[in-house]
């Protein structure tokens, strides 16, 4: 015997993913219809730095030591400017990747990064710079951001240069960056590395 | 495509195939993980190009050679030296002289480096004071012959070693600081 039909409305109405839908469209509909009040937040975001420094190492035989000292930028020609925003406080942290310095191992002997900076208002020569040997003797040198946080998930074993907390505590200020990569002993490659590149990466994290 | 016949209607079954939910999950896993390692940093690049300074290595068999005479090998194109900056610096060092010395009453170990089929520059290497020599080169590829002269001590006993020159080369400065370098080497067996 075959069981009664229901009309089509009773039909349509029992499905439970039809009551899911209209339950949904009632909350939307009601909450435009209701009187509510409004918070909002306010926020700016200043771009760190605008520059996207890129310097050339050029073409080197292996096994070769290259007294040239290469530029990325100058203190009279900064390749970089970092704002600070008025009445904040930030560690600057620029590192190389682990997984960058895995590659550079194979491809240098020594290899060296020198970081520096200073205020856009100070004067001739009154810059902070620091150094490090991203691979000597043919071991990368591994350093631990201080503090490891900024970059969730990248993991412990980085290659990092802490540079000081730079604040700007009466208005916003701009920073003057630009690096250096001498020290270079390339390595007894067996195949041509072909054009490649490491990354510097630079973020800051407010005090 | 993702929906079943079931009499008249049609009904998603997406997450029912276990086998595409597992890679929707994936998906959305590795998203997670990789989305804060691309995100918040800016990226400085450096850029750098690295050709090996030797290539073409020539492969050679063990020499043997008999105690108390003089003789003589000559490998031609034993190698390609590849020098990419003018006034390039490469330097041929001549290693472990000390087991050479015990193996042998004179060895020279002359490098001559050709540019085509003219000789730009021969060095020969002899225990114990002219180990190292450099050549200062343009920018080319060269062609290296390697010949080696030796008189070999009246030993009583087989004995074997290895010959290794030692290559590296320094731009724009001169410097015997030993850092990182190819090893061209040769095999022998000394027979009484």
């Amino acid at each position: 015997m075959k069981p009664p039909k229901f009309p089509f409305f009773s039909r349509i109405f029992l499905k439970p993913a039809f009551i899911v839908v209209l339950m949904f469209t009632l909350i939307i509909l009601g909450s435009y219809a209701a009187q509510y009040y409004a918070w909002s937040v306010g926020y700016q975001i200043t771009p760190l730095t605008t520059s996207v420094v890129v310097v050339d190492l050029g073409a080197h035989s292996g096994a070769t030591s290259v007294p040239t000292v290469y530029h990325g930028g100058s203190e009279t020609n900064p390749a970089a400017t970092l704002s600070i925003p008025s009445g904040k406080t930030l560690n600057i942290y620029t590192f190389i990747p682990h997984s960058a310095l895995d590659a550079l191992e194979n491809h240098f002997y020594s290899i060296r990064l020198t970081v520096y900076w200073k205020k856009s208002t100070a004067g001739l020569g009154e810059y902070n710079s620091k150094s490090i040997w991203l691979v000597y003797n043919g071991v990368h040198h591994y350093v631990s951001p201080e503090p490891n946080i900024g970059l969730d998930g990248v993991g412990p074993n980085m290659n990092a240069i802490v540079s000081p907390t730079i604040s700007s505590a009466v208005g916003p200020e701009t920073w003057y960056f630009w690096f250096e990569v001498d020290g270079i002993w390339t390595g007894a490659v067996q195949t041509s590395t072909g054009p490649t590149s490491f990354p510097i990466w630079v973020y800051a994290v407010e005090v | 495509m993702g929906l079943r016949r079931r009499g008249v209607a049609c009904e998603p079954t997406f997450f029912k195939d276990s086998r595409k939910s597992l890679f929707a999950i994936t998906f959305l896993l590795v998203s997670l993980f990789l989305s804060p390692q691309t995100a918040g940093n800016y990226t400085w690049q450096v850029n750098y190009t690295i050709v090996p300074l030797i290539q073409n290595v020539k492969p050679i068999s063990s020499i043997n050679m008999h105690a108390g005479r003089h003789g003589w090998v000559n490998v031609t194109e034993a190698y390609k030296l590849i020098v990419l900056k003018n006034g390039t610096n490469v330097y041929f060092k001549l290693m472990d002289t000390d087991t050479l010395i015990q193996h042998f009453t004179s060895l020279v170990v002359q490098i001559v480096i050709y540019d085509g089929l003219k000789a730009v520059v021969t060095l020969p290497l002899r225990f114990p004071e002219e180990t190292c020599k450099y050549a200062n080169l343009t920018k080319d590829n060269y062609n290296v012959d390697v010949r080696i002269n030796y008189v070999a001590k009246s030993l009583t006993e087989h004995v074997s070693g290895t010959i290794t020159v030692a290559i590296w080369a320094v731009e724009q400065t001169l410097s015997e600081e030993v850092g990182t370098y190819y090893k061209w080497t040769v095999n022998y067996t000394i027979s009484p």
